[in-house]
């Protein structure tokens, strides 16, 4: 029994120490569940289109035979491209009797201008029990018709229902952003347009006949989202090759190529690919993720989005000379004069997963600079939006770095508007982070003035050289840059940036905003307090031949006067359908190599 | 990619055998007895801990059954100092862009709207929620910038006080992570389930683009303290319904347009696996809509406040607001489309 009992004990003791290995540690009165794991899906983000409109147009002769007959309905009294092909003569009646009904035309122009709005006809079908109203009750005894009438400008469905008998309109409906289901002739284009596109045969890595594309009238997701940023109409012609599917986005308002995506056909049940899902992310995959190297006209560099700076670039150089550490744009403060403390400080970057209040939707652009038909360096551009610019309140902005084969290099940006108001002041905060150690200096009027601490000027009262310099970057191993700012010389519709100069000491232990920084100031503060300032202490540290960082806040007032606005955008009618005309207000001085 | 695979603890602990004492030899049976029973119950244990660590997937229990099929929110008190000062009918508001922090107003005359001066210390708000007693918890959620949503304080939940009407950080919650630049958001829904007295916070707080680390905890609010968590989600709008096979809680993704739920027991806690509900989507609807706010009316209906929501800062200016319903469906505990409006 002494033995049994032994062993129970040990038994026992074993069993306690388990179930003490099995219970949670820390508090006993907390129990957290944790969810399984679900291993992230790779996916492939796909490709954005970047083909020419034109040249589609060349491929495919029915793309532009259609501009011509969009342009020419344009032209007429009222403004419907009507149905054509395989109608039956009721069809054909119904449609005829549809097009000339006061109220079926009635938003085919425009409501101020009376410009044509481009609308077209998609659909005649006889009605059905379901289409009947208490207003088209009567046809349930004759025989109807409802022709669908689309308008591109208004992403609005005009249904009208005609008793083709007594040859009457019995009813007409209007469904605000909503579209309806498109014709076979524009499926079969929009085929084309996805089968000739060179980012789907890329992706194919054949060149697809139009035939082989299955769904080609099913819109890229429900009504109301479309291509959600583009508010156009798009559909998704899919070509299938074994167990996956190529998505291509057609916009068929303009007829070019949104995108295109692969997809699993046994595993996705996902909604379906849009225009956003789709820039949203390949941006984030391909620029907010990983640095691009970029090497051009002697030039050298890396960028990178970030999650609240906009578009970074680091290690820049030239010619296999250090220039930059890094640049980027902290912040855009906005300010309303005529509201009182009202504005925003809105931060730039990546579309997902930031901290960004104006996002990237496309990537970033590199391009030829020309100047008297010569490429005299290159440019690199980022675009941010508010998802529903240009309505008011909603903001666009435009960041550019030019670097130019004779060493200069120019840093700049612009408000495309619109914003809340016509009394916006913008204030954009650059970062500059210069290469190596050096010394800062103002023109005095007759020589440089070297600032021997932290500090900050404001432009206007600081003298401006001969050829248009107001600062001077000397480095400690020699040669440096001096820094012109924008007065209206650029030739880029910019009318002077009136900056505060900020220049504060690099210091590696501390955050001075190396990294990714969250909102740098407050949107309206009117003077020196937009930020920099912060690192600017109350006995500014001497600055002689360190390592500098140089933040540059230009000033720009928008104007909506008419043949004078700046900073600013408005809508106009371009081929029957809105487009946004836009007045940017760039911003930013251009450093000259001292020789 | 650390793995977010985690040993799931016990839901309830054992119960421990008495002291053992000593016994008359011709008892000994009784020791054979007692240590089968805790063998059995220690394999259970362990059987248990085994399988879920070799699934992923949490230990099957069963939820609460529920007689009563319907809503557990009732109990939602006006603030006592919102009464003494006369106001009739109370609504709170977060979505001012002229003000920073919350305001009370009055629906029976417009004009009555207080502030306290403590109600703007948590800078922009979110979710805002009463409890039985009139204390109303709310969390922080930045607004375009985060000049007054600093990321590392969005965790915390605050608690208006019923009697003074003062505003006060209630409980900083726990977070699996530092916030991060990609993440500026922590808190985003609140739910109360009047029967056990708990309150439901949603939290995405150290989530980034790869990592779903968000939580929902229970909050035992007469203790006032996290009762349980439920780990690894990144949840929007949250709310409990008794159903006919039980307690839940339903919740939207954060990350997509989903709504999912998890069974709770007699006492809030979270129990079983979580449960794929549906995808948001309606005719007219974009397809990509979150579910902000989740709610539940007397008549069996979810009610969801949707919204955009990509965790970025960018402003919903002119987005309208979007309420799908649906209506829960007995047969087989589930809910069917109902209706899509937009305002």
């Amino acid at each position: 029994m002494i033995f049994h009992r032994a062993s129970w004990t040990v038994v026992l003791l074993a069993c306690l120490l388990l179930v003490a290995c099995t219970l949670p540690n820390g508090p006993t009165t907390t129990t957290t569940q944790v969810r399984p794991t679900i291993p992230p899906t790779p996916i492939d983000p796909g490709i954005l289109g970047t083909s020419d409109a034109a040249e589609l147009r060349r491929r495919i002769p029915a793309l532009a035979e259609r501009d011509r007959q969009i342009a020419a309905t344009l032209t007429q009294r009222i403004p419907i491209l009507a149905l054509r092909d395989g109608l039956t003569s009721e069809q054909q009646a119904a449609q005829e009797l549809a097009i000339i009904e006061p109220r079926f035309y009635q938003y085919t122009r425009d409501s101020r201008t009376g410009e044509a709005l481009r609308s077209e006809v998609f659909g005649i079908y006889p009605t059905r029990e379901s289409d009947l109203t208490p207003a088209t009750a009567a046809c349930k005894a004759t025989t109807c018709y409802r022709v669908e009438l689309y308008n591109y400008a208004l992403n609005l469905t005009t249904v009208a229902v005609v008793d083709l008998p007594k040859r009457q309109i019995v009813d007409v409906t209007y469904l605000t952003d909503t579209q309806p289901d498109i014709p076979a002739q524009l499926s079969a284009l929009a085929a084309q347009i996805a089968a000739n596109a060179p980012e789907v045969i890329t992706a194919l890595g054949n060149t697809p006949n139009a035939d082989q594309a299955v769904m080609p009238n099913t819109k890229t997701s429900l009504n109301a989202s479309k291509c959600e940023r583009s508010k156009h109409l798009c559909v998704a012609p899919t070509f299938l090759v074994g167990d996956r599917a190529l998505w291509a986005i057609v916009d068929l308002t303009e007829g070019t190529l949104v995108g295109a995506r692969w997809t699993d056909l046994g595993a996705y049940d996902g909604p379906r690919v849009t225009e956003k899902q789709l820039q949203n992310d390949i941006v984030a995959r391909e620029y907010c993720e990983k640095e691009t190297g970029l090497e051009r006209s002697g030039w050298n560099m890396k960028y990178m989005l970030t999650s609240s700076d906009g578009l970074r670039i680091s290690d820049v150089s030239f010619n296999g000379q250090p220039v930059m550490r890094n640049a980027k744009l902290v912040d855009w403060h906005v300010t309303y004069s005529q509201r009182q403390g009202f504005g925003y400080s809105d931060a730039i970057g990546c579309p997902v997963f930031s901290q960004a209040a104006v996002i990237a939707i496309g990537p970033p652009k590199v391009s030829d600079l020309q100047q008297d038909g010569q490429t005299v360096g290159f440019s690199l551009t980022q675009s941010y939006w508010s998802e529903y610019w240009p309505q008011p309140c909603n903001y666009n902005y435009e960041q550019t770095y030019e670097f130019y084969t004779d060493g200069r290099f120019r840093i700049k940006a612009a408000s495309l508007g619109r914003g809340c108001g016509n009394d916006g002041m913008y204030r954009p905060v650059f970062r500059i982070a210069l290469a190596g150690p050096g010394s800062f200096a103002q023109w005095s009027g007759s020589d440089w003035q070297t600032w021997d601490t932290e500090r900050w000027a404001l432009e206007q009262n600081v003298q401006t050289t001969p050829d248009g310099q107001q600062f001077r970057f000397a480095a400690q191993v020699g040669g440096g840059y001096t820094i012109e700012p924008g007065r209206g010389q650029f030739s880029d519709g910019g009318r002077g940036d009136n900056a505060y100069v900020y220049v504060t000491r690099h210091d590696a232990t501390r955050d001075d905003g190396e990294a990714d920084m969250i909102t740098i100031g407050p949107c309206c503060n009117e003077d020196y307090r937009q930020g920099p300032e912060k690192f600017i202490a109350a006995n500014p540290a001497p600055i002689t031949n360190t390592e500098l960082i140089i933040w540059y806040v230009p000033q720009l007032k928008n104007d909506d006067t008419p043949g004078k606005e700046y900073c600013w955008a408005n809508s106009v009618l371009e081929n029957g359908v809105y487009t946004t005309k836009v007045y940017p207000c760039f911003a930013g001085p251009m450093f000259v190599p001292i020789k | 990619m650390p793995s977010k695979r985690k040993r799931k603890p016990l839901e309830t602990a054992p119960t421990l055998p008495p002291a053992v004492t000593r016994q008359a030899p011709k008892r000994w049976w009784i020791w054979w007895a007692v240590g089968a029973g805790l063998v059995l119950i220690v394999a259970l244990i362990v059987a248990a801990a085994v399988t879920q660590r070799s699934t992923g997937q949490a230990v099957v229990a069963t939820a609460v059954p529920t007689t009563r099929i319907g809503t557990v929110s009732s109990c939602r008190k006006v603030p006592r100092f919102a009464t003494a000062a006369g106001y009739q009918t109370v609504n709170f508001a977060s979505d001012d862009r002229a003000i920073i922090g919350l305001k009370m107003l009055d629906a029976s005359n417009p004009q009555k709207v207080y502030r306290h001066p403590s109600w703007s210390m948590a800078g922009s708000l979110g979710p805002i929620l009463a409890d039985g007693q009139g204390n109303v918890f709310v969390g922080p959620v930045p607004r375009i910038n985060l000049i007054d949503n600093p990321p590392e304080q969005q965790n915390r939940l605050y608690k208006v006080d019923t009697n003074t009407g003062v505003m006060a950080v209630f409980l900083d919650l726990p977070a699996p992570a530092p916030s991060s630049v990609e993440n500026p958001y922590g808190i985003l829904g609140l739910a109360i389930d009047c029967e056990t007295n708990s309150l439901y916070v949603s939290s995405v707080f150290g989530s980034d683009r790869t990592t779903e680390r968000g939580r929902i905890f229970q909050i035992n609010l007469t203790t006032g303290k996290v009762a349980a968590q439920y780990a690894g989600t990144d949840a929007f709008g949250i709310g409990v319904y008794n159903t006919a096979r039980g307690k839940r809680l339903y919740f939207g993704s954060a990350r997509t347009p989903e709504i999912h739920s998890i069974a709770l027991d007699q006492t809030g806690n979270f129990v079983g696996s979580e449960r794929f509900e549906f995808r948001i989507s309606a005719p007219g609807a974009s397809g990509d809509d979150k579910a902000r706010r989740i709610s539940f009316s007397e008549q069996g209906e979810m009610q969801i406040n949707g919204r955009q929501f990509d965790f970025n800062m960018v402003a919903n200016t002119y987005q309208p607001r979007l309420l799908y319903t649906y209506r829960y469906r007995l047969q087989d505990d589930g809910w069917e489309y109902q209706s899509y409006q937009v305002n």
